[in-house]
């Protein structure tokens, strides 16, 4: 006959064992996160490098007009992609490509969400101008385009992180809060 | 042993529900109904009955103790295992003067759930009018009614409260505005005009939307006006990409905004709730049986101790 207390440990166990299993594969990962445990260092380490990788892409797609070699490198989901690809089709219809020239990337803040999601700020500015696809030639003035994004990432199951949306705001916008229902965790 | 046995299931459901309610091993916390209807909860209500109803080496100390535990347990098996399979719940936006039929509409993700044995909803819904009342400030909102039309019958609701019709529960939830939005081209006719739910409430609060274009629409509301802006007016800055192609911070109903060849304008503005809708009339059953169950396991041990004490 079990004594009381080591049914109600058995009870313990099972409750965490029964969790563990519904809320797999993340559960241990979730708690330590929630209990204070988890190390943000890497994974914001990573999400920096995850946005700098997705401004290089972004840049290189303008750039060269649509050469789309490494679009599944880019560390975007695929709406953004798409939007991508079809400004620089609408551009590519006028005979013209937008180039964007990177000047500034300064980070403002990484915030860690959860163990797969995090949300970063940046400052950036960057000069663009369009050019005549075919000869190069300049098409338009350059405009200093100052921005502050504010990147939504998640960790994908192949563990690698993406930019799931960004928004856009100028310079001197304020940033408001993060709508919970724009971005489900 | 039934008394071990029982500590055991008892703390087994509460830190069960503990950690689901909590969120503790998921992002953020679940429904309670999504925890109650689980996989393990389910098997945690038969065993809880099959103990209770057994009487496992306790002796039937008080037939009548016996009965009423059982009778609880059962009703706790009942309620979880035909709420699992009957509920049907979900929530949808509703602008005010919108009908919405409820078997085709689009339910909110993370908010439906239909148990495999469930019937859809099957009503059209109006949003006859709405009236939210806010604080002082008008940051936040202090009260909320509405007056809707369920198969063309009226009736009143309150955000605190929930009407009973055609077998189903429908309450509201939430706040925001639903701005009609007018695209058109410069200089010419409007191309496109429908209403767009968007969550810029309180004032201040953006939110975007999108057409076919790669052109994103920020929007932020201003009803009562703001300092240096003192009317009611919409901040409205619009990307394609990462390029603001243009931008206004005053725009005011029917004023467009003229970017490349076209413009963009807001011509009215209606209110929005969520209409949240359940069909679930086992879970009451559920819920009393677990109170009755917690309440017959709790004071017969805690009667028996003081007794113990006493001699």
């Amino acid at each position: 006959m079990l004594k009381r207390g080591l049914w109600i440990i058995i009870g313990i166990v099972s409750a965490v064992a029964s969790s563990y299993y519904a809320y797999a594969p993340y559960g241990l990962e979730n708690l330590s996160f929630n209990a204070g445990l988890f190390d943000e260092g890497p994974v914001k380490a990573d999400v920096v490098n995850t946005v700098r990788g997705f401004n290089s892409y972004y840049a290189k797609f303008f750039n060269t007009g649509g050469d789309l070699g490494g679009l599944g490198e880019f560390p975007a989901e695929n709406m953004i992609k798409r939007r991508v690809v079809q400004e620089i089709n609408n551009w590519s219809a006028q005979d013209k490509t937008l180039v964007y020239d990177k000047d500034v990337f300064e980070v403002e803040s990484v915030e860690v969400l959860s163990p797969r999601s995090a949300v970063l700020v940046a400052k950036e500015v960057w000069f663009m101008s369009a050019q005549m696809r075919s000869t190069r030639l300049r098409a338009s003035g350059v405009k200093a385009n100052q921005i502050r994004v504010r990147y939504m990432l998640q960790k994908w199951p192949d563990g690698k992180w993406r930019v799931v949306e960004y928004e856009v705001f100028g310079i001197k916008d304020d940033i408001p809060p993060l709508d919970p229902a724009r971005f489900i965790i | 042993m039934t008394k071990g046995l029982r500590a055991g299931l008892w703390v087994f459901a509460v830190a069960y529900t503990g950690i689901g309610l909590s969120g503790l091993m998921s992002v953020e916390g679940q429904d309670f109904f999504r925890i109650l209807y689980s996989k393990p909860m389910q098997a945690w209500a038969v065993a809880l009955f099959a103990v209770e109803a057994s009487g496992i080496g306790g002796g039937r100390s008080g037939k009548l103790l016996w009965f009423l535990r059982a009778a609880a347990a059962l009703a706790v098996a009942l309620g979880i295992i035909l709420g699992s399979l009957y509920r049907f719940s979900g929530e949808t936006v509703i602008t005010e003067t919108q009908t919405v039929s409820l078997s085709g509409v689009e339910y909110l993700r993370g908010t439906y759930y239909m148990g495999k044995l469930a019937k859809k909803a099957e009503a059209d819904v109006e949003l006859v009018s709405l009236k939210p009342g806010f604080s002082g400030d008008g940051m936040s909102l202090e009260s909320l009614d509405a007056r809707l039309k369920i198969n063309a019958q009226e009736r009143g609701l309150g955000d605190k409260g929930a009407i009973n019709a055609h077998g189903l529960k429908i309450g509201i939830k939430g706040f925001g505005y639903s701005p009609m939005f007018e695209l058109g081209e410069r200089g010419g006719e409007p191309l496109e005009q429908a209403y767009v739910y968007l969550n810029i409430f309180p004032p201040g609060a953006e939110d975007y939307f999108r057409l076919l274009e790669p052109l994103t629409y920020y929007v932020r509301y201003y009803p009562s006006g703001r300092p240096g802006f003192m009317f009611p007016h919409f901040s409205l800055r619009i990307a394609r990409n990462k390029d603001i192609v243009a931008s206004k911070p005053d725009l005011k109903l029917g004023e467009k905004l003229v970017f490349d060849n076209g413009y963009m304008s807001f011509i009215e503005i209606k209110p929005w709730t969520r209409l949240v809708i359940v069909r679930d009339s086992w879970m009451e059953l559920a819920v009393l049986g677990l109170v009755l169950s917690f309440i017959l396991a709790v004071v017969p041990a805690i009667l028996e101790k003081r007794t113990r004490r006493s001699t």
